[in-house]
């Protein structure tokens, strides 16, 4: 009975917060497929710890850390392997220049850009999520926009 | 729109990706944990079976030896036999003549 309670409560969890993680996940990956394995990896995660994670200041939290890590680190095998971002995302030709100039950067600077950029997150959610510390984000944050602003420059 | 700045590029960049959303994932998250479950108690099963058949070689490795036993006997028997006179101890060990 306690179970089910709780897969419930998980279940509403999921589907609160299922389209914003896959939002942030998308983001870091850049493709569809990725962005959903790193999704179902994070709650499949979440649930496996349900009963500590359900009783924290902010399980939203939790999850959006446990996504991005999941994200990143599909970024970082799928980077070894094939480059590419999903080329079916959009088709805007600025969107497919940036998409192009991403693609070109170290996985942990497209990672930072997506939640720097993309998110929004502060400082410390990113120190938290890339496993670095504070002080150091605010130059990786600023080497990823160089290094992005000079992709840019390549492909216009 | 046609920005400047590679940052705002960036940034209405991350703001038009829409990712699909997956219906089915909320079904496969509960079957893996389900299964996952399975997978484990599959695994302490195995562990356990392991485990006893592990034992169970112990314990017939270690029984009591009845040909060490018979040898014991058999060496008693000879120093008694030795002992009475009934036998005369011989120079090689193990050789005894009547």
């Amino acid at each position: 009975m306690r179970a089910d309670t709780a897969q419930q409560e998980f279940e509403t969890f999921f589907c609160a917060h299922r389209e914003a993680i896959l939002r942030l996940t998308f983001a870091i990956t850049g493709d569809h497929d990725s962005a959903s394995d790193a999704t179902q990896e994070a709650f499949v995660k979440v649930l496996d710890k349900w009963k500590r994670v359900r009783e924290m200041e902010s399980p939203e939290a939790f999850l959006k850390k446990v996504a991005a890590r999941c994200a990143i680190d599909h970024l970082r095998s799928r980077t070894r392997t094939e480059p590419e971002r999903d080329q079916a995302v959009s088709t805007t030709s600025d969107n497919v220049a940036v998409r192009q100039a991403l693609s070109k950067l170290k996985p942990d600077q497209q990672a930072i850009l997506a939640l720097s950029v993309g998110e929004g997150w502060s400082y410390a959610e990113i120190s938290e999520a890339m496993k670095i510390p504070e002080g150091t984000v605010a130059s990786r944050i600023h080497a990823a926009k160089e290094a992005f602003r000079r992709q840019w420059g390549d492909e216009r | 729109m046609n920005p400047k700045d590679p940052l705002d590029a960036l940034s209405n960049f991350y703001s038009s990706q829409a990712p699909l959303n997956d219906e089915q994932m909320l079904r496969r998250i509960l079957e893996d944990k389900s299964s996952r479950r399975q997978r484990l108690f599959v695994g302490l099963g195995a562990f356990a079976f392991a485990g006893v058949m592990a034992l169970s070689v112990l314990a017939w490795a270690a029984r009591p030896s009845h040909t060490s036993g018979d040898a014991t006997a058999n060496a008693i028997t000879r120093y008694q036999m030795i002992n009475a006179g009934l036998v005369e101890r011989s120079s090689k060990s193990g050789v005894v003549s009547q």
